[in-house]
């Protein structure tokens, strides 16, 4: 099944929950009062704010991905079944090729195991940490493309000024 | 395994660490226990600063509560026709004056220095409470800056509260100035269980006293207090039978209330404390470690922070036996 993590930045607080809880997700803590014993998590997810407005920084799994074509040792595959793009850290060399060819700048390094890390939509779990962490709904998590769709929409029906299509 | 998430449920965790900062109009700032490059605050005060100053401004805000309530017991006592002793009142009244920095005896009665080390050792406030209050409240750099001086002010402020607590259920007449309760005869570790009726209906606390009545019983005497202005009294009834300050027995008290003060107010005491919920203190090695380690280290007493999945019984009996 299609699995896309969608953001509506008109509902988010920029409260940094989501973060977290991928944070803790990475270290495989449940609760941030456990002990971590001063380990730091790789970034997979990071809030910005782009001129006042808030942004999540995550990987927006391409359709065509640049990251898993430049990857030299094929760790970085699409996934067809979710539509996700998915890494895998066993494989990876942490040679930064798909970093730098990332636009979003979704990729990061973790220098504890020398390998990249990036969002993987959370496929084991039947929700993301971090959606279940948003409290105002900001990240949602959809099965499909219905929010694209109804964003091109939208997009049409603005452009044609709503005659539809006559 | 006594739960302890049947008291609250894992709500934000910037919150629940203590890493959420709102002492300005800038914020809510939210600073991550990781140390991320650019989650710090605006005015750039670090993780041990913002967890100590929320302790603060809680028990700030709740001492505050405490002595308004006090205030008004004392007024309806000072009644012509109320027939209260009139010098024990007087001293009541000065520990309420805001112009009040002078010597009272009061404090001393309540809290002589060979039961209270600790308290001592934290410059007891002497004068009045209400004067003690402002000047905690007041930014003084650079010293009261510093995370642990906050940390102090407000273990010294949540005594002072329950003290304040005591009087004024000695002034209702509810309480009697010291209470009675038997002791063993040689000095030997006491658990206390306590309940302030802040909680909600049905929040699993009782059956988790009941628990931990039932794990520790052979390892400590078990006494069910009703709430926590009784502690002060207790404490300086174990000083009268044994000698010695409630911080060398290993005693621990299990504080159920969402109240800061009756918590800190224990361990101000020399009790070691188990609060539920627990505290956000996690966000700071800093001060984990003053109350934890330090505190454990130089007067024997200390919080004892129970991980959310860690078992609270076990987590008591390793204290009462070690």
């Amino acid at each position: 099944m299609k699995r896309v993590l969608v953001f509506h930045p008109e509902r988010c607080l920029m409260c940094l929950s989501c973060v977290l809880a991928c944070q803790l997700k990475a270290l495989g803590v449940e609760d941030p009062r456990d002990p971590i014993s001063g380990r730091k998590p790789p970034q997979r997810l990071s809030m910005v704010l782009v001129e006042g407005t808030p942004w999540a920084s995550r990987c927006r799994h391409c359709l065509q991905a640049p990251c898993a074509e430049a990857c030299i040792s094929g760790s970085i595959v699409r996934d067809e079944e979710s539509s996700a793009v998915l890494h895998h850290p066993e494989t990876c060399v942490g040679c930064g090729t798909c970093q730098l060819v990332c636009l979003f700048h979704a990729l990061s390094r973790d220098e504890k195991e020398d390998c990249m890390v990036k969002c993987n939509l959370c496929l084991e779990d039947q929700t993301p940490s971090c959606v279940i962490a948003c409290q105002t709904g900001a990240l949602a998590l959809s099965s499909g493309d219905r929010h694209a769709q109804e964003k091109k929409r939208n997009y049409a029906k603005e452009m044609t000024g709503d005659r539809g299509n006559g | 395994m006594a739960d302890q998430e049947g008291i609250r449920p894992v709500g934000c965790g910037y919150g629940l660490l203590g890493l959420c900062c709102v002492s300005c109009l800038r914020g809510p700032c939210r600073r991550s226990p990781f140390d991320d490059a650019g989650s710090g605050k605006f005015c750039g005060e670090d993780s041990d600063w913002i967890v100590a100053h929320n302790i603060m401004q809680r028990v700030s805000l709740e001492s505050l509560q405490t002595m308004a309530a006090f205030q008004n017991a004392l007024e309806q006592a000072s009644d012509p026709e109320s027939r209260k002793e009139t010098a024990r009142l007087d001293d009541m009244k000065a520990l309420l004056s805001p112009f009040s920095r002078g010597e009272n005896a009061l404090p001393d009665v309540l809290s002589p220095e060979q039961a209270f080390p600790f308290l001592h050792s934290m410059e007891v406030p002497v004068g009045s409470w209400i004067t003690t209050l402002l000047d905690a409240n007041t930014e003084r750099p650079p010293e009261m800056r510093s995370a642990e001086a906050k940390l102090v002010t407000a273990l010294r402020l949540s005594a002072m509260a329950l003290a304040a607590e005591a009087l004024t259920r000695e002034l209702a007449g509810s309480m009697p100035e010291e209470i009675d309760v038997a002791l063993p005869d040689s000095p030997s570790p006491l658990l206390l269980l306590l309940s302030d009726d802040g909680g909600l209906q049905d929040d699993g606390r009782d059956a988790l006293m009941k628990e931990i009545d039932t794990a520790c019983r052979g390892e400590a005497r078990i006494y069910r207090l009703p709430h926590a202005a009784l502690l002060p009294s207790f404490a300086r009834r174990v000083f009268a039978k044994w000698g010695i300050p409630v911080s060398m027995t290993k005693s621990i008290a299990v504080v159920f209330s969402s109240s800061m003060i009756r918590g800190l107010g224990a361990l101000a005491l020399g009790f070691s404390l188990v609060s539920l919920p627990g505290y956000p203190v996690q966000g700071s090695p800093l001060v984990e470690k003053y109350l934890a380690q330090d505190l454990k280290r130089k007067f024997g007493h200390a919080y004892l922070t129970v991980p959310p999945r860690e078992d609270l019984c076990e987590a008591i009996l390793r204290s009462l036996t070690s």
